[in-house]
């Protein structure tokens, strides 16, 4: 909930802190232990890590019962 | 050799043993609290000893027949002497009787000490037939929100864990809004929490959720980012043996040496949880 944003086509997790092996680990990892997929990809020069359109739906399902009330126009948009 | 050299290594099993100096580990924070009280008062009652029996065998041995014969009425009237000697003690008693207050009244009302560890009412017995499961009567600290402002000393701190659900989502914040630290003269960290004021019923969220390990309510600071005022809250728990292993996680010296920086490493796996996932 911290540093993440919604976007129409995914998630993305705002990971600019981390170097790029570290930002390749993180995406390892959410496939290891979530099965979720995702990309590392530039905007603007940030790097962020974007959970892949197919995988949102799973990535709902995972978070939302422990998203706080007023964050949950990151996962669900009016 | 063996034996004279391990009684500088006195191990402290909790039992009572005959002959014993000092107390028995504490099982609950209000004797803590006492040991302590005892160990202040202790200190006072040293100087105190000192001062009074170096004082008191002086004149015996300096006044005495043998060296000063003839008595000298007026000798030791001094004024001032005895206003320092009127007015120290009254101070001294006021040291004493401040921590005592404190720990009369934490001990009296629900809160710090009747609170601080996880509990369980104890009860007349009764049959295995009727015995229930009573979980509501395990309280875990700080369910008042009594612990703010108060200062938790060091075996409370040492005795303190943070449950699954909190450390998961301790490693939430960690992987975004949040950091572990050092001050400078601690050895334990604490963590802190950084978000703008604009989401701040979420920052309350996590004070709340955290509040048990908080010293004080969340802090605002009227920051600037490139001279446009840019308000943050920043939650702030105690600093904690426990978030030692969350460190050594998350922070490796930087090249230089000087400071920590934020990594990723493979550990993080055991951590991430979809609590950790959405914090």
């Amino acid at each position: 909930m911290d540093d993440g944003s919604w976007t129409p086509s995914g998630f993305y997790f705002h990971t600019e802190g981390f170097t790029f092996k570290e930002r390749n680990l993180l995406v390892a990892m959410l496939h290891y232990r979530f099965g979720l997929f995702s990309t590392i990809q530039q905007h603007a020069g940030k790097s962020m890590i974007k959970i892949a359109g197919k995988s949102m739906p799973l990535f709902q399902n995972i978070v939302t019962p422990h998203f706080h009330q007023s964050m949950l126009y990151k996962l669900v948009p009016k | 050799m063996q034996n004279f050299t391990s009684i500088f290594n006195i191990i402290l099993n909790d039992v009572a043993e005959p002959w014993q100096l000092g107390f028995q580990d504490s099982a609950a924070p209000g004797f803590t609290g006492l040991v302590t009280l005892h160990n202040t008062i202790g200190f006072y009652l040293i100087v105190i000893s000192f001062s009074v029996f170096w004082v008191l065998f002086s004149l015996i041995y300096y006044y005495s027949n043998n060296k000063n014969p003839i008595a000298h009425k007026y000798l030791t009237h001094g004024t001032v002497l005895e206003l320092i000697w009127t007015i120290t003690p009254a101070l001294i008693l006021i040291a004493i009787a401040f921590p005592s207050f404190r720990l009369l009244y934490l001990m009296d009302k629900p809160g710090l000490y009747s609170d601080l560890a996880i509990t369980v009412a104890s009860q007349a017995s009764i049959p295995v037939s009727k015995i229930v499961s009573r979980s509501t009567e395990i309280v875990s600290f700080g369910v008042t929100g009594a612990s703010n402002n108060i200062r938790l000393n060091k075996h409370s701190r040492n005795i303190t864990v943070f449950n699954n659900e909190h450390l998961s989502q301790l490693v939430g914040h960690l992987l975004g809004g949040g950091s572990i630290h050092y001050t400078r003269t601690s050895v334990t960290p604490y963590f802190v929490f950084t978000q703008t004021i604009k989401r701040f019923e979420y920052i309350w969220h996590v004070y709340q959720a955290l509040s048990p390990y908080c010293g004080r309510v969340p802090l605002i600071n009227p920051g600037l980012r490139k001279d446009i005022p840019y308000p943050f809250i920043q939650v702030m728990t105690r600093s904690y043996p426990a978030l030692i292993p969350l460190h050594e996680l998350f922070y490796q010296v930087s090249v230089n040496g000087n400071n920590y920086i934020k990594v990723i490493n493979t550990d993080l796996l055991q951590y991430l949880n979809p609590i950790s996932l959405a914090y």
